[in-house]
């Protein structure tokens, strides 16, 4: 009866609830829309970022993430992958040989990163085939080069042309070799499709003189979210300080901060949203309390104790919030759905202005729901935060002055 | 024989500091199970004060009031409003009702506080609107009820917690003769019939010549205090 009680006077004054139930649900999209578009935009940086670099996770030599020399290289260890093979949250993980190099076509010079993988894992993580805009995919055997296509443009060198690599092999040696280009890929991110190569594991640890060495083991997750756990527990079963474990915050930092300081701003923003959230709230507690202090003096007087009643007014309040607080969820829920199937291409200023700032110029929002949560737990918390005003208002009422009101 | 109400003493000052109003002041009252009296006075002589000081729903100044041997002048708010919920029924001016519940959940509601079950709460509330002849309007709220039909189930309400006495400060004063009429036979029959007290304050002449017991306040005193025969 209580819930009865609370249900009927929220649709008392009918038009307020339902402006209040509107607010909230119009900031609740808002908020949502805001914060999965800002989420699926890293996440497909992160992901794209990590599955072509360095993994969310990666194991090195001790000390290699300093100098990045190939002198810190390990050799091929069963012990290791082993580990990684029986973990669960591992998805999928790859051993690279990379380094620093020069890539020319005769004509013109350039610095990028030329990377030895093994073909199909490297596939199953980066998913490098089916970036494919020319050519063809590399074999382990292969004696080819892949090339991304913003390096390929500025070195104007097309499939089956030739790429003189120079750079500094193992233990200073003098590294240099040609190779004829297999294939073309284009990279979604514009820094990294301005310079990076692959080889076949075997060509690289060729052209490097290093033999059965990687430089790294790049490893991807389930949830990101659990990296910091699961980077522990690698570490303790691989045991000793020859290898060190890293997460990609810790070996891109200034993507973990660009994201961080985008979340920032993007909750200053929902602030906002739920400032005007708040004022509808309390606004709304206010004339409820103006209002009904004759009855609640009644209440009072005819025995109901100040703290049911007070627990009667802040159902209402709470449940006035979690209807529009459904329904904003469920507002944005098909929205984000549509654009999830259907990113949106940015183009103009603000596709630019995206590529500038190393994104792909697509706006695909994360379909992670707890981002609805998060936001329906901001509202609800609201709620209660404000209705304690009216929990304080109630324990203060003397009945007889209330009656008269 | 031992009193439901025994009030010694009682006085009540507004504004003790400034200027000191004696809304109550010395009144000397004992109500014994099963009267029907009415406390009358011009306006401004303290009958609500009165009334409230009784009910536990404001303290007095000094002086007692007992509850069927109780002193609730001494009990704390949280206190006080159990001891109201047990022991009184309260009918106010106007406006008694929860707008939104329709009457037999008015009624239950001092039920459910009191923790009856549902069940009993549900066959008490049709009793004991079928009693004050409003079974046809169990399921109509507040404002589809007319004046005197919602002061019927302010009565009603005020009976479901089984209590020791029923406070009415001027119940009839909102209504028209025939309303008022209605209620006070009610209130009488319901007195008659179930030995329930009643005390109810009024300026209608119609309904003090219905009192078997006028009390009679002026300036905070009381001035005189007669039983009548009822006149029929
Ligand atoms: N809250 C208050 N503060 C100050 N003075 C008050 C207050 N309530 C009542 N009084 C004063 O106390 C006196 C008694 O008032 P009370 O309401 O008890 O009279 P009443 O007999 O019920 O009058 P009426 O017939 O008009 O209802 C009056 O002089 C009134 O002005
Ligand atoms: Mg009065």
């Amino acid at each position: 009866m209580y819930f009865k009680l609370a249900w009927r006077n929220m649709w008392r004054s009918r038009r307020r609830t339902i402006i209040t139930i509107s607010s909230i649900f119009f900031a609740m999209i808002f908020a949502i829309l805001m914060r999965v578009i800002i989420i699926g935009m890293f996440d497909k940086m992160i992901s794209d970022t990590v599955s072509m670099s360095c993994g969310y996770l990666q194991i090195h030599h001790n000390g290699y993430w300093e100098n990045k020399s190939v002198d810190s290289t390990f050799e091929e260890t069963p012990r290791v992958t082993f580990i990684l093979d029986k973990e669960k949250e591992i998805t999928a993980w790859t051993p690279r040989l990379e380094t620093f190099a020069l890539a020319s076509s005769g004509e013109r010079t350039k610095g990028m990163l030329v990377i030895g993988i093994d073909p199909k894992k490297e596939n199953a993580i980066s998913k490098l085939s089916q970036k494919l805009v020319a050519g063809k995919y590399l074999q382990d055997s292969d004696k080819y080069i892949l090339l991304a296509q913003g390096l390929a443009e500025y070195l104007k060198l097309k499939v089956n042309d030739t790429v003189i690599l120079l750079g500094q092999g193992y233990q200073g040696s003098m590294a240099a070799a040609k190779y004829p280009i297999k294939g073309i890929v284009k990279l979604g991110i514009p820094e990294m499709n301005k310079g990076m190569a692959w080889l076949p594991m075997a060509c690289a640890r060729d052209f490097l003189s290093t033999g059965a060495r990687y430089t790294s083991i790049s490893i991807m997750v389930n949830n990101r979210n659990n990296l910091a756990a699961l980077k522990q527990n690698i570490k303790r079963q691989i045991g000793g300080n020859e290898y060190e474990v890293m997460t990609w915050q810790e070996m891109v930092p200034e993507l973990d901060q660009l994201f961080q300081a985008k979340l920032g701003q993007n909750e200053i923003m929902s602030g906002v949203l739920y400032l005007v959230i708040a004022f509808g709230i309390f606004g709304t507690i206010l004339m409820m309390l103006n209002e009904r202090m004759h009855e609640f003096g009644i209440l009072i007087a005819v025995g109901m104790r100040k703290g049911i009643l007070a627990r009667v007014v802040v159902m209402e309040m709470i449940l006035m919030s979690i209807v529009g607080t459904i329904l904003g969820m469920g507002g944005a829920f098909p929205i984000v759905l549509y654009f999830r199937v259907h990113p949106i291409h940015m183009s103009g200023v603000w596709g630019k202005e995206m590529e500038q700032f190393n994104f792909e110029p697509i706006l695909q929002p994360s379909m992670d729901f707890s981002n609805f949560i998060i936001q329906g737990y901001a509202v609800l918390s609201i709620a209660v935060l404000l209705s304690t005003y009216a929990i304080y208002k109630i324990y203060r009422i003397k009945a007889i002055a209330a009656i008269n009101s | 024989m031992s009193y439901v109400i025994e009030a010694h003493n009682l006085t009540k000052i507004y504004n003790p500091k400034t200027i000191p109003v004696y809304a109550v002041n010395g009144v000397d009252l004992q109500v014994e199970e099963g009267e029907f009296t009415a406390l009358v006075g011009p306006s401004g002589s303290g009958k609500t004060t009165l009334l409230n000081l009784i009910g536990g729903l404001d303290y007095p100044t000094t002086g007692d009031v007992k509850i069927a041997g109780v002193d609730i002048t001494k009990m704390s708010e949280n206190k006080l409003i159990d001891f109201r919920l047990q022991n009184i029924g309260f009918v106010f001016q106007a406006y008694n009702l929860i707008p939104v519940l329709t009457a037999s959940e008015n009624v239950e509601f001092v039920m459910l506080m009191q923790k009856k079950p549902k069940r009993e709460r549900e066959q008490h509330a049709i009793e004991l609107l079928k009693e004050v002849g409003l079974s046809d309007r169990l399921n109509n709220r507040p404002t589809e009820l007319s004046g005197g039909q919602q002061q019927r189930v302010a009565v009603a309400r005020a009976l479901a917690s089984k209590p020791r006495f029923i406070l009415a400060d001027e119940p009839t004063a909102n209504l028209d003769s025939k309303s008022t009429e209605n209620l006070l036979d009610i209130m009488a029959k319901l007195n008659k019939e179930d030995k329930m007290t009643f005390i109810f304050s009024t300026h209608d002449q119609r309904v003090i010549d219905k009192a078997r017991r006028v009390v009679t306040l002026v300036d905070g005193k009381i001035v005189s205090d007669e039983k009548q025969t009822q006149s029929s």
